[in-house]
């Protein structure tokens, strides 16, 4: 579900290779981001520009996992975000709590 | 002005069905939408509310279909999502009939938002999102991590749950302006 697409020295670049997120696998996007960080222990971006359907379980998965990271000193930062996606992010006002941006060079700049 | 346009659907409760489901129900609004209505803007609340109500009803009712009830009319959207599943229960409330209608029961209380169930009868209770100042001190370690009900009542202009004991029938209604 998950694939690491580049490593920098703080943080992972990931691709979540999925085009609904829902409550059929937000368990296993949660089991997966969690094992790939216990095992490099670095921030982790994820490009969600795949996603073209998510629910409020997915939301609770990736909010579950920002919230482990932080308390591991890590981030979790969301990447390419539709734009129904974005506004879901600015009604919850999760947009407040996660660093989004547009694409990886964002990141990397 | 037009008539209101009504239809009921009967749709199965289950992961693999919601997609098609949302998609199926979200062309029959549209397509009744009045000429003055921003379809794009209201699309997208429509859809998140579809997506939560059904989301929902697999979660918690316990039941192999659900109905929706659709009415679209020149001035709101009305939707009603049925079933004959598991009682909800809002909070520590057990019964409705021991509360006097304007309590309120605190859901769920993070650095974002208080969702509440208010009673409005010894039926009915609807629910009540309060959005907190951006000065609240951000505890991201309480962040909740359930959004349903919040993305359903921040969509729409009313959202309630009532039980008929008689029938034992949940409905979840959700009003629209447009």
């Amino acid at each position: 579900m998950i694939k690491v697409y580049k490593e920098l020295d703080d943080i992972l670049l990931v691709k979540l290779d999925i085009k609904e997120a829902s409550l059929e696998n937000g368990d296993a996007f949660k089991a997966e981001v969690i094992k790939l960080f216990e095992k490099q222990q670095k921030s982790i971006a994820i490009d969600m520009s795949s996603v073209e359907y998510i629910d409020s379980s997915f939301l609770g998965s990736i909010v579950s996992v920002f919230k482990h990271l932080i308390s591991f000193k890590s981030e979790l930062v969301l990447v390419g975000l539709s734009k129904d996606i974005t506004n879901l992010f600015a009604l919850t006002r999760l947009d407040k709590v996660f660093k989004i941006y547009n694409n990886f060079d964002e990141i990397s700049k | 002005m037009a008539e209101p346009v009504s239809k009921q659907f009967l749709l199965p409760n289950s992961r693999q069905s919601i997609k098609s489901s949302v998609e199926e129900l979200l062309d029959f609004i549209v397509k009744q939408l009045p000429d003055h209505v921003n379809k794009e803007a209201i699309s997208f609340k429509i859809e998140v509310i579809l997506i939560e109500l059904l989301t929902n009803g697999i979660k918690h009712a316990g039941t192999k279909e659900t109905f929706l009830d659709i009415t679209v009319s020149e001035k709101n959207i009305h939707i009603d999502k049925k079933d004959f599943g598991n009682r909800y229960q809002p909070g520590n409330i057990t019964s409705l009939l021991i509360y006097d209608p304007g309590y309120r029961e605190l859901l769920t209380k993070d650095g974002l938002h208080s969702m509440y169930a208010v009673v409005e009868s010894d039926t009915q209770i609807k629910f009540v999102c309060e959005e907190m100042d951006d000065d609240t001190p951000l505890d991201v370690g309480n962040l909740m991590e359930h959004f349903g009900l919040l993305i359903i009542t921040k969509a729409s202009d009313s959202f309630t749950y009532e039980y008929d004991i008689a029938k034992g029938l949940n409905t979840f209604s959700v009003f629209i302006e447009l």
